[in-house]
C-alpha cells in the first residue's frame, strides 16, 4: 500500500494556497516565495519522470521560471483540487512544450571567423543543417525506430517482461496492464499501485547512474581529444612511429617529442580511469534493472524463471544488428 | 574490423561484431563485457547509445501526437487523489472515469505522475535544485529592469550557455576555427567546451555574440552586431547601473574581456544617446 502525505506537505500546501491568493489580489512580489517553495520540484519534475540529464534538468527550469515568473499562470489555479497536484499537470505541459520548442526549433550549420585574440572577425552566415532533415535521418532516429520495431514485435508477455524489469525507462500501455490483470490475477488498481512503487524502486537506484554516465562521458571525450591530437601529429610526422601497442602510463621513447610523450601518458591515464568508471557504470546500470524480486511480485512468476526469460529476450534484442 | 561511422556523431571510429549489448546485459559475461568496452570506443558508443533509445522512447511517447487526454485534466487529478485517498475508491467513487482512465494511455500517464507525486516521501525524495539555477530565478525576481534579450553563460566545467530554447536564438556548432583562443585554462579542462557561439535574430538585425573562457573563473564576450540602422553610435558593458566599459561602435564590434560572474547588461545606444537594445547577460560560475 502506497503511504501519502505528511504534515510537512499540508503545511507547503497551505503557504502556496496562501501564496497564490495574495497574487491574485495583485502582490506580484510573492512570486520569490512560490519559487523559494516549489524550486525543487520544478528541477526534479524532468528529472524524475521523463529521465533528463541534470544540465537539461536546468534548461527545463529556466524555461519554467521564464514561463511561470509574471505569476499569471499560477493565478489560474481554482482550488477544485490540491496545489501540488495541479501545478504537476502544469509542469508536465510546459515540459511538452520545452521539448517541442527545442525539437521543432531550426537547426543551422554556420561559422565565426575569429582573429588570434579570439576577437570576431566575420559571420558566415547560417544554412538549414540537412542531417537533421526528413530525407535524411541521423542514425539515432534509426536505432530508436529499429528500437521500436523490435519492441513492438515482440510478444506481450515478453513485451511487458522487458518494459517492468525497466520500468525507469519504459512505462506500460494500457493494453499491456490489461493484459497483466487477464493473465496475473491481480485487479487495476493493485496494478497501478505497484507500477508507482516499482519506479520509485527504478528511481532510487538510478541515481547513480546519471552521475556516473556524466563522469564518464567527460572522461570519454578528453580521450577522444586527445587521440585526435596524438593521431594529428603522427599524421604530420610520418617519419615517427607512433609505437602505439607499447603505450603506458610512464611509456618512454627519445624519438618522440617530450609534450607529445606528456599526452601519451595523459591519454593511457584517462583510458585507466574509464575501466574504472565503467566498472562503476556496469554496477549502476545493472542496478536499473528491477530486482527479480519485485517482477516476480507483479508476474506471480518464480524469479528463477523470470531470469531466463529476461536473458532469452535481451539475447535476441540487439538495436544495432 | 573495418572503418564505420560512429553512433553518436560523425567521427570515424572501427566498426566490431562483439555482441556487446547482450555481454553487456546478462549477468555472466558482464565481465568481459567491460574488459572489451574499454578497449572499443565502438562498442561503448553502443551501450550510451541505448541509454539514449530507451529515454527517447519515453519521450517521444509524451511527444506523440496533438490528441488530448480523454479525461480533462482536472478529472485526471481528481482520480488520482481519490486514488492515493485508498485505491479501491477509483473504482468505488468514479466508475466511468475510471473506466475512460483504463483505456487511454495518456490520461493514464498523467494519472501515474499525480499518483507518485503524492507518496509520502517523494518530496523527501527530491534533489536540491543547483544554486546557480536559484540565482537566475532570484537575481531575475530582485530585477527591476527588464531586457529584450537575455542569456546565461555557466563558465563552471566547460562553457555553457543555458536555456538555449530562445526562439530568436541560433547556437553555431563548434568548428575547428573557432579553437583559435587565448585561455588560461588548467590542462585537465582541455578537453571542456571553452568557447561557445550564438546569435540572435530579429527581422534582418542580427547579433552574434562568441564567448571565451579567457580564466578559471572569467569570460570575454565578442559582439558583432549586422544590418542595425545606420545611427548605432556606442556599445556598453553596465553593472549594478554604473557604464564598466564603452566601445565605439563604427566597426560593428565589442570586445569585454576578464568578465568576472555576475548580472550584466549590454546596451546599444545611438548618437542621442538613446538605449536602442538592452540585452541582459549573466555569468555563472556554480
Amino acid at each position: 500500500m502506497l503511504k501519502y502525505k505528511t504534515e510537512d506537505a499540508l503545511d507547503k500546501e497551505d503557504q502556496v494556497k496562501n501564496i497564490i491568493k495574495q497574487l491574485k489580489e495583485g502582490n506580484s512580489e510573492k512570486i520569490s516565495e512560490f519559487f523559494n517553495l516549489y524550486s525543487d520540484d520544478i528541477y526534479n519534475f524532468p528529472i524524475r519522470f521523463y529521465q533528463f540529464n541534470e544540465d537539461e534538468a536546468g534548461d527545463f527550469y529556466v524555461y519554467a521560471f521564464e514561463h511561470l515568473e509574471n505569476g499569471k499562470r499560477l493565478k489560474f489555479y481554482s482550488e477544485k483540487s490540491k496545489f501540488s497536484t495541479w501545478f504537476y499537470s502544469v509542469l508536465r505541459n510546459l515540459t511538452i512544450d520545452f521539448l517541442r520548442a527545442k525539437k521543432e526549433k531550426v537547426k543551422t550549420v554556420s561559422t565565426a571567423r575569429l582573429d588570434d585574440n579570439g576577437h570576431l572577425q566575420e559571420f558566415i552566415d547560417s544554412i538549414p543543417d540537412k542531417r537533421l532533415s526528413n530525407e535524411e535521418p541521423i542514425k539515432e532516429k534509426l536505432f530508436y525506430k529499429k528500437f521500436k520495431e523490435k519492441l513492438n514485435n515482440l510478444e506481450i508477455s515478453k513485451r511487458v517482461l522487458l518494459k517492468l524489469a525497466y520500468i525507469y525507462y519504459m512505462d506500460l500501455t494500457v493494453e499491456e496492464i490489461k493484459w497483466l490483470q487477464d493473465n496475473h490475477g491481480a485487479n487495476t488498481e493493485n496494478i497501478l499501485t505497484k507500477l508507482i512503487e516499482l519506479k520509485e524502486i527504478a528511481h532510487e537506484k538510478s541515481k547513480e547512474v546519471v552521475f556516473v554516465e556524466n563522469k564518464l562521458t567527460e572522461n570519454f571525450q578528453k580521450i577522444q581529444k586527445l587521440q585526435e591530437k596524438l593521431d594529428s601529429f603522427f599524421k604530420e610526422n610520418p617519419s615517427i612511429k607512433p609505437d602505439a601497442k607499447n603505450w603506458s602510463a610512464d611509456y618512454e621513447n627519445k624519438d618522440i617529442p617530450p609534450e607529445i610523450i606528456e599526452q601519451i601518458h595523459s591519454l593511457m591515464k584517462k583510458k585507466k580511469k574509464q575501466i574504472s568508471l565503467l566498472e562503476q557504470q556496469e554496477k549502476s546500470l545493472s542496478s536499473t534493472r528491477l530486482p527479480y524480486k519485485n517482477l516476480s511480485e507483479i508476474l506471480n512468476t518464480s524469479q528463477g524463471v523470470l531470469s531466463v526469460q529476461l536473458h532469452r529476450i535481451i539475447e535476441k534484442f540487439d538495436v544495432f544488428k | 574490423m573495418k572503418k564505420h561511422k560512429n553512433i553518436q556523431n560523425n567521427s570515424i571510429l572501427k566498426e566490431c561484431e562483439f555482441p556487446i549489448i547482450k555481454h553487456f546485459l546478462l549477468e555472466k559475461s558482464k565481465e568481459s563485457a567491460l574488459v572489451h568496452m574499454s578497449e572499443c570506443s565502438y562498442c561503448l558508443e553502443k551501450i550510451t547509445a541505448l541509454t539514449g533509445v530507451l529515454k527517447e522512447d519515453n519521450i517521444e511517447r509524451l511527444l506523440a501526437d496533438d490528441k488530448k487526454t480523454a479525461l480533462s485534466e482536472d478529472e485526471i487529478i481528481k482520480l488520482a487523489e481519490a486514488f492515493a485517498e485508498n485505491p479501491s475508491n477509483l473504482k468505488d467513487l468514479h466508475p466511468e472515469e475510471s473506466e475512460i482512465l483504463f483505456s487511454d494511455n495518456k490520461s493514464l500517464e498523467l494519472f501515474q505522475i499525480i499518483a507518485a507525486s503524492l507518496q509520502k516521501d517523494f518530496q523527501k525524495s527530491l534533489k536540491k535544485t543547483p544554486d546557480y539555477l536559484k540565482n537566475i530565478a532570484f537575481e531575475r525576481l530582485k530585477s527591476e529592469k527588464t531586457s529584450s534579450e537575455r542569456f546565461y553563460i555557466k563558465i563552471k566545467n566547460g562553457i555553457k550557455l543555458i536555456g538555449e530554447f530562445a526562439d530568436n536564438l541560433f547556437v553555431i556548432p563548434q568548428t575547428a576555427e573557432a579553437a583559435a583562443f587565448r585561455s588560461a585554462l588548467p590542462v585537465e579542462h582541455e578537453a571542456l567546451p571553452s568557447s561557445l557561439s550564438f546569435y540572435t535574430k530579429n527581422d534582418k538585425e542580427r547579433i552574434l555574440y562568441h564567448a571565451v573562457q579567457d580564466g578559471p573563473n572569467t569570460v570575454m564576450i565578442s559582439i558583432k552586431i549586422q544590418n542595425f540602422s545606420p545611427g548605432l553610435k556606442t556599445i556598453n558593458l553596465r553593472k549594478e547601473g554604473r557604464i564598466l566599459r564603452s566601445h565605439s561602435a563604427k566597426d560593428d564590434t565589442a570586445y569585454f574581456s576578464r568578465i568576472s560572474p555576475g548580472l550584466y547588461y549590454i546596451e546599444l545606444k545611438d548618437a542621442q544617446n538613446n538605449v536602442i537594445k538592452d540585452i541582459e547577460l549573466n555569468i555563472l560560475n556554480s
